[in-house]
């Protein structure tokens, strides 16, 4: 962080304002002249009005429209909120990897944990991978993706889900058969299926693509 | 790896570690009430809809069944599948419908088979890690037998409010028992506090029975009733049960029987009481009979007394018995063993009679298998019996001989013969013709075969030839899509010792059978030393077959024709009514040409009844 000759101490008493991000620091903001890189040592609070999406964390580094990087963060996007070691927020893409006890609530599923995650906020889609696991309902998987807004969701085996209610668990092994979930905001009422429209598992499967060519491109 | 991602990944791992057939389809379902698992290619869940489909499979309370189709209903708090077929404890089932009742699941029109048992039960529910079964109908090779409830718990099946029966079909003979335990290691059915019963009427209160399904019953109708030149009447082989004895399966047996009771006086007309106690158990035998009869010779009766005593364990034999011939009690006493020494087997035997001649013998019998062996789908088998027979104070008897078989498949048969003796027998028991022949049988669905055979058949009493027989066969056979159809001839030509013909006689038979019954057309003939008929006879003779279980009665009418005399020689008809279980037969036969040698003029009637 310390580099001769181009190095600006700024402190900022007030939040500054950017094109697409607002910024709130808790204490320091180092920005670097050569790399174009804002660090916030002691954390803040950042807001995409874009996305309507905002980050509290314990140390944030930023790139103005390229990338925000957080650590020990907890986020919220809509009606989807989450929190991971590690948080980085890609701004062309409109996407975010979660690395690290991952921990996602969405309006179907609450606590759900997994080791990583990517989140693509313009589908509204979570793709999290890793020992993925939730108490309400209570549900394992190898992976799972699921579009938040509309409700849908598919667990990559092997993978388990018990409905209460029902007093029912499901679990498969085979991973070429995820399991389909469907759930009503509403009624509450759960929909599962080994074998979903042809074009919501090719739709739901694509982000499962997306997220590990994203994560090892 | 923190420890929180370790606890996940066994909780991961305990969730996935199914057991059972059921673990390894693609989606697997636990279902907690009632407690079942569920496994299959396709999975459904709609509200409170679930259905497995593609081949589903369902594991609960000990028991793992395939279903087309599994269907749960929540709101119903209803599990339904259709086409449903498993296993349970050994046993395969399959049944129609299943339904989940609260923890337990019942199956409906259930059939259950292990080996050849089968049961069927109106409903059959798992639960608990037991299987009840309601309104049940078993079956065995051997049995039959219905229950108002039954529980299969491991390798023992209890049953309540019993009705077994022996029968193939009906239950006229019916077996009822307050409980039933059944043990499918020991194939053993223990049954107690029952009634046996005859039409509904109860013959019997046994407090235990037990009954071994492996073995076969031994159910023969004990009462005898007839006329032949007299009445015969009584029990033949009645068993005396003993405490603790299996069903059918009785080793005591009596039987007390008079003959010739009554009927017009003639000379050689009997009159006999006979009575005997046999007991058979584990090889061993044992048999006290004694038949007091008199004979009525023309002019006075001849009284005697004829003993029937045999006593047998492994190697040893005891009998005294009654000789008509030589009208006389005779007695042995025999030792004999048999041994297989590889193509060799050895009969050695020591024995001690009084028959014609009194005195010992001993030696061997058997037969050396010289020769079995194949050439693709020909087959040749070369066997050489033999006996030799030796005697403290005569000269040492010895038959043998030889007899080669070729086959080709199952089409074709060729074989010949011959045995030759040498030196005399003294005794019946060692005493065995001396005789050749040669036949063929070709074809499958058109078959011809004929034969010769020539045999000498040997006095004791005189020591020497007394007969000499040769007959001669040809016969053709058909297999038709309805039926078969047969045509033979034999003729038979006897001689005495010293080669002089003594006559002889002919029979041409043609018959035809179906699935329902057979008829035969036969001419038979003879004649006698001077080649001058003796007898022509044709006959006609229908038999049917047995109805199947739904029982009724059939008429089995015969019919002879005197050709010589121009008139009917001799008429019978037997009646047999089939109620399910038994069938009833009364048989007439009535001779009014006597034919062959040594017949007489005469009516007889029989009765009889046996187990279908």
């Amino acid at each position: 962080m310390k580099r001769a000759g181009l190095l600006f101490l700024l402190v900022a008493l007030a939040a500054a304002r950017f094109a697409a991000l607002s910024i709130e620091p808790y204490g320091d903001q180092v920005f670097d002249l050569a790399t174009g890189v804002t660090t916030l040592p002691q954390g803040g609070v950042i807001h995409d009005n874009a996305n309507d999406l905002s980050i509290d964390a314990e140390y944030v580094e930023y790139k103005e429209d390229v990338y925000v990087l957080a650590r020990k963060a907890k986020s919220e996007a809509g009606k989807v909120r989450f929190a991971a070691e590690q948080l980085r927020y890609e701004l062309p893409e409109d996407r975010v990897r979660l690395e690290g006890g991952v921990v996602l609530d969405t309006p179907q599923v609450k606590a759900l944990e997994a080791r990583s995650a990517w989140i693509f906020l313009k589908d509204g889609v979570a793709v999290l991978e890793g020992g993925v696991r939730a108490m309400s309902p209570e549900l394992e998987a190898e992976a799972m993706v699921s579009d938040y807004r509309s409700g849908e969701a598919l667990l990559l085996a092997p993978y388990r889900y018990r409905d209460a209610a029902l007093g029912v668990t499901l679990s498969g092994k085979n991973p070429e058969k995820p399991l389909y979930l469907k759930f009503d905001a509403e009624t509450g009422e759960v929909q599962a299926s080994s074998k979903p429209a042809a074009e919501v598992k090719a739709r739901l499967l694509a982000f499962v693509e997306r997220a590990r060519a994203a994560a090892n491109p | 790896m923190n420890p929180r991602r370790a606890f996940l990944g066994l909780f991961l791992a305990a969730g996935l570690a199914w057991a059972g057939p059921c673990a390894d389809a693609d989606v697997v379902l636990e279902l907690e009430r009632p407690p079942a698992v569920l496994g299959g290619a396709q999975f459904e869940l709609d509200g409170d809809v679930l259905t497995f489909s593609g081949g589903a499979c369902l594991q609960a309370g000990g028991a793992v069944m395939t279903a087309a189709r599994i269907v749960y209903d929540r709101a119903a708090g209803a599990l339904r599948a259709e086409a449903v077929s498993g296993s349970y404890a050994g046993w395969s089932f399959r049944a129609p419908r299943l339904v989940g009742e609260g923890e337990a699941l019942a199956l409906e029109a259930a059939v259950f088979e292990r080996g050849d048992a089968v049961v069927r039960a109106e409903r059959a529910r798992l639960a608990g890690g037991r299987l009840e079964l309601l309104a049940l109908d078993a079956r065995t090779p051997r049995y039959r037998f219905r229950a108002a409830r039954g529980w299969l718990e491991g390798e023992v099946f209890t049953a309540e409010e019993v009705q077994s029966t022996p029968c193939k079909c009906g239950d006229a003979l019916e077996l009822a028992a307050r409980r039933a335990v059944f043990r499918f290691q020991d194939e053993e059915l223990v049954l107690q506090q029952n009634t046996l019963r005859l039409y509904g009427v109860a013959l019997a209160r046994p407090e235990r029975l037990r009954l071994e399904l492996d073995r076969p019953l031994d159910l023969r109708f004990p009462l005898r009733l007839g006329y032949e030149s007299g009445w015969k009447f009584g029990v033949e082989g009645l068993p005396l049960p003993a405490p603790g004895e299996a069903f059918g399966r009785w080793s005591t047996r009596l039987t007390l029987l008079a003959e010739g009771v009554g009927g017009a006086l003639a000379p050689g007309k009997t009159e006999a009481l006979r009575f005997a106690l046999e007991h058979a158990s584990a090889g061993r035998r044992l048999r006290f009979g004694l038949r007091p009869a008199r004979s009525w010779d023309g002019a006075i009766w001849r009284e005697r007394v004829e003993p029937d005593v045999r006593l047998s364990d492994g190697p040893l034999d005891f009998r005294i018995g009654w000789s008509r011939t030589l009208e006389r009690t005779v007695a042995a006493f025999t030792l004999s063993r048999s041994f297989d020494l590889g193509p060799l087997q050895l009969r050695p035997f020591a024995r001690l009679a009084r028959e014609e001649q009194t005195g010992l013998a001993a030696g061997a019998g058997g037969r050396l298998l010289a020769a079995d062996r194949r050439f693709g789908a020909l087959r040749l088998r070369l066997e050489l019996p033999y006996l030799l027979a030796l005697y403290p104070d005569a000269t040492p008897y010895a038959w043998g001989g030889g007899r080669a078989e070729l086959r080709y498949g199952e089409a074709a048969r060729l074989w010949a013969e011959v045995y030759g003796v040498r030196g005399r027998p003294r005794y019946g028991y060692e005493a065995r013709t001396a005789r050749e022949g040669a036949g063929f049988q070709a074809g499958r669905r058109l078959r011809a075969s004929a034969s010769y055979r020539r045999a000498v058949r040997y006095d004791l009493a005189a020591g020497a030839v007394a007969r000499e027989y040769r007959s001669f066969a040809a016969g053709l056979d058909y297999a038709a899509g309805w039926g078969t159809l047969a045509a033979g001839w034999r003729r038979q030509q006897r001689r005495d010792g010293a080669g002089a013909p003594l006559g002889g006689d002919d029979r041409w038979t043609l018959a035809a059978a179906r699935a329902d019954g057979e008829l035969e057309l036969a001419w038979w003939r003879g004649w006698d030393a001077g080649w001058s008929p003796a007898y022509s006879e044709l006959r006609l003779a229908y038999r049917p077959a047995a109805p199947d279980c739904a029982g009724g009665w059939t008429l089995a009418p015969s019919l002879g024709w005197d050709l010589l005399q121009g008139r009917v020689s001799r008429a019978g008809l037997e009646l047999t009514l089939n109620d399910c279980c038994f069938a009833w037969t009364l048989g007439y036969q009535g001779v009014f040409a006597p034919q062959l040698p040594g017949e007489a003029a005469g009516q007889s009637v029989r009765f009889g009844v046996r187990l279908r």
